[in-house]
């Protein structure tokens, strides 16, 4: 077993892989920019290498750097988390070739995948069914309108190198294709550094429902059930849970097969995940493999009881799986909501800044995957992933139960986040009753506003927070208030 | 002592006594509330109004403050306050017509140059925000007459990244 694994990543995941690391007996080295020199990924290493500049490139996008980093330090493995270098096949060939165990699966097969169009091509061959569509692989204009013409709109524009949501766009006409395109092509090319995109139909009524699958370097691979990953904004998911309210036994058998004939047409090693579009009558399409940790992957944990990392660790280090298909039985219910720097109210963007006060949610079944606390600065270089919320609970009602009062607990004040509006999606009717597709959002909370019903309790709070002994401003009249805060300094700048 | 505090769209007229060190009275809306209040840290109050518990958290200054209760964050502004402001920073504020970006974000790129004549929704600038890339547009037909950023620079939310003269 490895005795120093590198964590090539930030933020929760980050302290997430480090805390199984921990109960491994394992040690861990951190790497940060120079935003992070205090985040809590580095705080919780046992040792930290500043790599860089705060631009990913010059840090957590850094090859070269990351891998001296292991040397250095003497690390022999390094987790890649998920985002930045997890899914990019030349940093696990850098690993290899340096002697590093890279935790997820070989260059080769990271290639075949990530590159969506041939991931299509693997998969239509061995008879998993994909996407109804067409792949073109060309930037020319013309092609783009004949493919998107004979696929029929609207349609899908993604990047082949895709993940996350990132480089996504549906067009439902031919007005907006082009622009669509070379938006597409520009934030894949700046995510993920190749702007090749491709074109799928759009499907308005289907599920996410993924696979988490798990596969040996002998040859063992077993399925580790579904989640359901329906609720979206901006094709990103927000809300995921497992099990879904729409898989039959049946299905759920035959879904998990074609993720393991998935995995073992591509040569799978390690843990991945399968992910289907399922439409309204249990047809299930082929979308992509994800050749890494899933930012969901908490609520397979909670209901199969098993630690992805830890299995994952153990792969790479080259031992068998040690349990079977027969050991995988889900029980209970477990729901994920994502808490990001967003602004809900505001066409979700994101919402950098300070976090002036943080409290997280504790008690039975309730886990917060974090990666801030109060006075850290949220940055504005990386994705806005604050931390993952999941409850786990003996039925779907109480598990919604147990979110609601979960997401009423947590609070986090000096940056925007979207739990009022998780608030109000939970108690919705359409949630309840399962009826989650991936245009969810748009359909049932288009134009949010959050549902208001204790002002008068908020303005007793007011008072009570400037008129009362031991306040911060120990005020005795409302006259002394020409001290003008930070926020109103900045609010008139300008540069 | 009277105040108004407005709490998102709606203003409340509050008449406000403090009875003692951890107890005050308001009526809000001719309906009169006892509130028991503890602090418990900076941004933390334990309330019991009318003898409903309550925990909430705040965020702010004396003029407005964030208010969280379960879950929900509530705005709140004295109005009284502010107003006393308002003359000094109308001035300075930016107009919705400007180009600015609506969070703190990095140039991406910048599409035309100081001279160029530009059309209304004509884009001009793409920022990128946790790499979200968002496009600003012209307002308006106008000139270019001067760009206060460069491409890589970060900008703050509402910042004027550019001078369009109108048309």
């Amino acid at each position: 077993m490895f005795e120093k694994i590198l964590i090539a990543n930030r933020g929760e995941i980050a302290v997430r892989i480090m805390k199984t690391c921990r109960e491994m007996g394992i040690a861990t080295v951190a790497v940060y920019s120079d935003v992070d020199s205090t985040a809590l990924h580095v705080m919780n290493a046992d040792e930290a290498v500043h790599l860089g500049k705060s631009e990913p490139s010059e840090s957590y996008l850094n090859i070269e750097k990351i891998i001296a980093a292991a040397k250095n330090t003497g690390a022999t493995a390094i987790h890649p988390g998920y985002g930045f270098l997890a899914e990019n096949p030349l940093f696990a060939q850098a690993c290899q070739d340096n002697n590093i165990s890279f935790i997820g699966p070989s260059p080769a097969v990271i290639k075949n995948l990530g590159d969506k169009i041939i991931a299509r091509n693997i998969m239509a061959k061995s008879g998993v069914p994909v996407t109804p569509g067409t792949t073109v692989d060309s930037n020319d204009e013309k092609e783009w309108a004949q493919a998107a013409e004979s696929i029929g709109y609207p349609v899908l524009i993604k990047a082949a190198s895709g993940g996350g949501g990132k480089g996504m766009r549906v067009v439902y006409t031919p007005e907006n294709l082009k622009e669509s395109c070379e938006t597409a092509a520009s934030e894949a090319k700046t995510a993920f550094g190749d702007s090749t995109i491709y074109m799928e139909k759009y499907l308005d009524k289907a599920r996410h429902v993924e696979i988490q699958i798990l596969c040996d370097s002998q040859g063992n691979a077993i399925h580790l059930l579904e989640r359901e990953c329906s609720v979206q904004r901006r094709h990103q998911k927000i809300i995921e849970e497992t099990p879904s309210t729409a898989l039959t036994a049946s299905l759920r058998d035959e879904m998990g097969k074609a993720a393991i004939t998935a995995a073992k047409a591509s040569g799978y090693v390690n843990a991945g995940t399968v992910e289907f579009l399922l439409d309204d009558t249990g047809k299930f399409y082929f979308l992509e493999v994800n050749t890494r940790l899933q930012v969901e992957h908490p609520v397979t944990e909670m209901v199969t009881n098993i630690d992805l990392v830890k299995h994952q660790i153990e792969i790479a280090a080259g031992h068998p799986l040690s349990v079977t298909q027969n050991d995988i039985v889900g029980r209970g219910h477990a729901i994920e909501c994502r808490i990001y720097a967003e602004d809900p109210e505001n066409n979700f963007f994101p919402s950098p800044g300070k976090i002036e006060f943080l409290k997280e949610p504790t008690g039975p079944g309730i886990r917060n995957d974090c990666g801030v606390y109060t006075n850290f600065e949220v940055p504005v270089e990386y994705d806005p992933i604050l931390s993952k919320l999941v409850v786990f609970a003996e039925t779907r009602e109480l598990a919604i139960q147990r979110m609601i009062h979960a997401l009423q607990n947590y609070t986090i004040i000096g940056v925007k986040t979207a739990i009022g509006l998780m608030l109000d999606i939970l108690s919705s009717k359409p949630f309840q009753q399962g009826e989650t597709y991936t245009n969810f959002i748009d359909t049932h909370f288009g134009n949010w506003i959050p549902v208001l019903s204790d002002k008068q309790v908020a303005c007793a709070a007011f008072l009570a927070d400037n008129l009362l002994a031991g306040t911060r401003t120990c005020l005795t009249s409302k006259t002394m208030l020409e001290r003008p805060s930070l926020w109103q300094q900045l609010g008139s700048f300008r540069l | 002592m009277d105040y108004r505090l407005k709490c998102v769209e709606t203003i409340f007229p509050i008449q406000c006594h403090v009875e003692n060190a951890n107890h005050l009275t308001a009526t809000i809306e001719d309906h009169q509330i006892n509130i028991e209040a503890h602090r418990i840290s900076q941004n933390e109050l334990f309330l019991i109004i009318d003898g409903k518990h309550y925990n909430v958290f705040t965020h702010g200054n004396d003029r407005e403050k964030d208010i969280q209760i379960n879950g929900r964050i509530y705005h709140i502004e004295d109005l009284d306050l502010l107003e006393q402001q308002a003359v000094k920073r109308s001035a300075t504020d930016t107009a919705p017509s400007d180009v600015t970006p609506p969070m703190p974000s990095i140039v991406k790129r910048i599409l035309v140059k100081t001279g160029d004549h530009v059309k209304k929704s004509q884009s001009v600038i793409i920022v990128s925000a946790m790499k979200m890339e968002t496009t600003l547009c012209a307002s308006y037909d106008g000139m270019v007459k001067k760009i206060h950023v460069a491409e890589g620079d970060k900008v703050a939310a509402k910042q004027i990244l550019m001078d369009i003269d109108k048309d």
